[in-house]
């Protein structure tokens, strides 16, 4: 029996080694000038939408991978607001629009984030396809939100360790979706209590369920730096997703407007409007 | 049976665990830091989409006429709800961050 055990764990760590490079999929696509333009013309086009609408803060969605590699549920793989900003140019000038807050998962070391700012077309550059959802906060919620944004808690509610299944309702490892939902909340709430935050994400938050085995979670919590599952409890897996804030948000009446925005065909911008349960 | 296990319990493991999800939903991953080793050389460039493209090296949020944390009290509420949902400027410019020291180090000649 322990010959087969053996036979058995000498078996998964082969599988595990021929597998890794897998990960390294992950990396975005090289970004070319002629990719940029056309990144730059859509970022330009969501900038402009925002500010139609006199959105001084929005939720912005990216997707930086094929549908079809996404787990079911998820729709986009990357969250971050978007603050209707002064920008000092390099050549000292300044300018209005958009800048992006995130937190950035850490390239070099996968397990840890970084709360990045930077621009709509560094947020879409390399994205798989270009489309993003988008969600405007009411006027008296994006009020809050500035202020939490500029205030010590935006970085107080930051926790360094990342996972990419982080547990919502659980502080110890955040993805780029939970710190979201985090300074959401703070804002809501008007509080930088993570405990009470969590408290009141585990009355009224739905997370999103990751639908997938529990042996396959496991070897790719071990094949994966960026994946822990110490802080999912009781045998299922469930994160924060843009769509279960969204739904969130409109559950509670916190956003004025919910839509998705994709570049059409020819070049043009698409905008579909959704409200429940979609994107 | 022990010979059955092995045949049958080794290559569904392995099946198992080749076929499990390199990630879940990943995506966080910044990618300024490898477009901007391709947007870096971009900066002073006119799009085709028109607009210049320019590095930003700081952004501090704007609230209605004024900067945030200006404003405050009943006065700043009013102020806030009188102009909210109203268009806003915005520069044709497209921003992208400054290439930090690393990034502008990986382009230009070698020598």
């Amino acid at each position: 029996m322990n010959r087969l055990l053996a036979s058995l764990a000498i078996t998964l760590v082969v599988a595990v080694s021929a597998t890794t490079g897998q990960a390294a999929s992950r990396q975005a696509p090289v970004q070319t000038v002629l990719e940029l333009d056309r990144v730059a013309t859509f970022a330009k086009m969501l900038e402009r939408e925002l500010a139609a609408r006199g959105a001084r803060i929005a939720i912005v969605s990216r997707v930086g991978r094929p549908q079809g590699e996404l787990p079911p549920g998820f729709r986009y793989t990357h969250t971050g607001f978007a603050v209707y900003s002064e920008i000092t140019t390099s050549d000292g000038r300044t300018v209005p629009g958009y800048a992006m807050y995130n937190l950035y998962q850490d390239a070099e070391r996968l397990d840890a984030s970084n709360l990045v700012t930077d621009y709509p077309v560094d947020f879409f550059g390399g994205v798989f396809e270009l489309r993003s959802g988008v969600i405007i906060p009411t006027p008296q919620l994006q009020q809050r939100l500035l202020r939490v944004l500029g205030s010590h808690t935006y970085r107080d509610l930051h926790v360094a360790d990342y996972s990419s299944v982080a547990n919502p309702f659980d502080a110890r490892f955040q993805n780029c979706t939970e710190f979201i939902l985090d300074v959401l909340n703070a804002a809501v709430y008007e509080t930088d209590d993570m405990a009470l935050l969590k408290s009141n994400a585990r009355a009224y938050f739905d997370a999103q369920p990751v639908k997938v085995g529990r042996l396959k979670a496991r070897i790719a919590s071990w094949r994966n730096d960026d994946i822990t599952l110490k802080d999912q409890k009781g045998g299922k897996i469930e994160t924060a997703t843009f769509t279960t804030i969204a739904q969130y948000m409109d559950k509670y009446g916190l956003s004025q407007a919910q839509f998705e925005l994709a570049e059409g065909v020819d070049g043009d911008l698409a905008s579909v409007s959704f409200s429940r349960a979609s994107g | 049976m022990k010979k059955l296990i092995q045949k049958i319990v080794v290559p569904v493991a392995l099946i198992i665990a080749v076929s499990a999800p390199p990630v879940f939903a990943d995506g966080s991953v910044q990618h300024a830091s490898k477009a901007g080793v391709h947007a870096s050389k971009a900066i002073g460039h006119t799009l085709a989409a028109g607009g210049k493209v320019v590095g930003g090296v700081a952004a501090v949020p704007l609230i209605a006429v004024g900067i945030i944390g200006e404003i405050s009290g009943k006065a700043g509420e009013e102020l806030w709800q009188q102009a909210s949902g109203e268009p806003l400027p915005i520069t044709d410019e497209t921003v992208i961050s400054a290439p930090t020291p690393a990034q502008a180090m990986k382009t230009g000649r070698e020598i």
